[in-house]
């Protein structure tokens, strides 16, 4: 019960401060997480995000990830990727990143599901680290599921010093069928905010296994953010 | 005067468990063979449900279902449970994403 009353005042507490700060090194626009963690599972995953304009992208931003996670039980997943980012081209590698998840509350026990992810990044080509927790909040109400990405970072960085940040991302998706769900996404954090429609489905495959991918753009909604920001995500789950 | 704020604290956590448990009716639903049993589970309508899933087989089995929006891997010989609904009245198919073709099986919401 204890863990409930902490996890509701961080969720209060966490967005209060979100205007200020957010990731400064790279692009706010990313994965949106769900709270979940099936037991056994595996997924090797790639993202990119391909970022115009604003304050993030006067040059363009690109940003490709490729990861490998597996659950070490039906709590807990952990993730490990390598990074490529740069303007025009991202061609060399350029970070690297570990992930921890965890399923805090069974799906449907509450009226909200519960999780927390806990993630490092070292970035090679601007000597950052970056520590992040994140709180993930999932709502279901009949066919349409909001899920919630509250996130406090610490950043060290050469250039910048050290800094605590924070960031918010909503998702409200409508469960149409499996191969397509539409949703719509919003993001804030440091000189961002932007929203856009986005794309999400999954198909079975043989032997159990699953293809899930996502894709949309989200558009700035103020000079300061990038006039648009593409996301792709393909993950591939098996056992 | 402690104690007693203690006591009727406890009292009352206890009270509020009992009301959770007694709140949300309980069903058991066994994996043998492959085969789901009972293959059809009759619940009441906008009510939140416990589903029991015992998997007897020594393999595990993944209950699925994108109507009932679950989706869960219980090892072999092992218990978990689901946490299913409220839900409309109707009919949600659920099968075994690891033997699909044999265990199949479906809630009927009343």
């Amino acid at each position: 019960m204890q863990l409930r009353y902490f996890i509701y005042a961080t969720c209060i507490l966490i967005p209060a401060g979100i205007t200020s700060h957010a990731y400064a090194d790279g692009l706010s626009v990313d994965k949106i997480y769900d709270p979940y963690v099936n037991e056994l599972e595996k997924e090797l995953e790639y993202r990119l995000s391909k970022a115009e304009g604003g304050l993030q992208a006067p040059d363009g931003f690109i940003i490709h990830r490729l990861g490998f996670g597996t659950a070490l039980n039906d709590s807990f997943a952990v993730e490990a990727y390598i990074n490529a980012q740069g303007t025009d081209d991202a061609d060399r590698l350029s970070a690297y990143e570990l992930e921890l998840r965890w399923q805090l509350t069974e799906q449907g026990e509450y009226d909200v599901d519960w999780g927390a992810i806990f993630e490092f990044e070292h970035s090679r080509d601007y000597n950052v680290e970056e520590l992040v927790a994140k709180l993930v909040a999932l709502k279901e109400w009949g066919n349409y599921v909001t899920t919630a990405n509250a996130s406090l970072i610490y950043e060290s960085s050469e250039k910048t010093g050290d800094e605590f940040e924070t960031a918010l991302s909503i998702q409200a998706r409508y469960r149409y069928r499996s191969m397509l769900e539409p949703a719509v996404e919003f993001y804030a954090s440091e000189d961002y905010r932007g929203i856009g429609p986005v794309l999400v489905g999954s198909m079975r495959l043989e032997g159990a296994n699953s293809l899930r991918w996502e894709t949309g753009t989200i558009f700035g909604v103020d000079s300061d953010s990038a006039d648009y920001t593409f996301r792709l995500m393909l993950e591939y789950e098996f056992y | 005067m402690v104690i007693k704020y203690r006591l009727s604290v406890l009292a009352l956590s206890l009270l509020s468990s009992v009301y959770a448990f007694a709140g949300k009716p309980e069903f058991e639903l066994t994996i043998r063979q492959h085969l789901f049993e009972p293959s059809i589970i009759v619940i009441p309508a906008n009510t939140k449900i416990k589903l029991w899933v015992h998997n007897e087989d020594a393999t595990p089995e993944e209950f699925e279902s994108y109507e009932l929006n679950r989706e869960k891997v219980i090892l072999g010989g092992q218990r978990s449970v689901i946490f299913i609904g409220p839900l409309p009245p109707g009919e949600y198919p659920f099968f075994g994403e690891f033997n699909p073709k044999s265990a199949q099986g479906k809630i009927i919401v009343e």
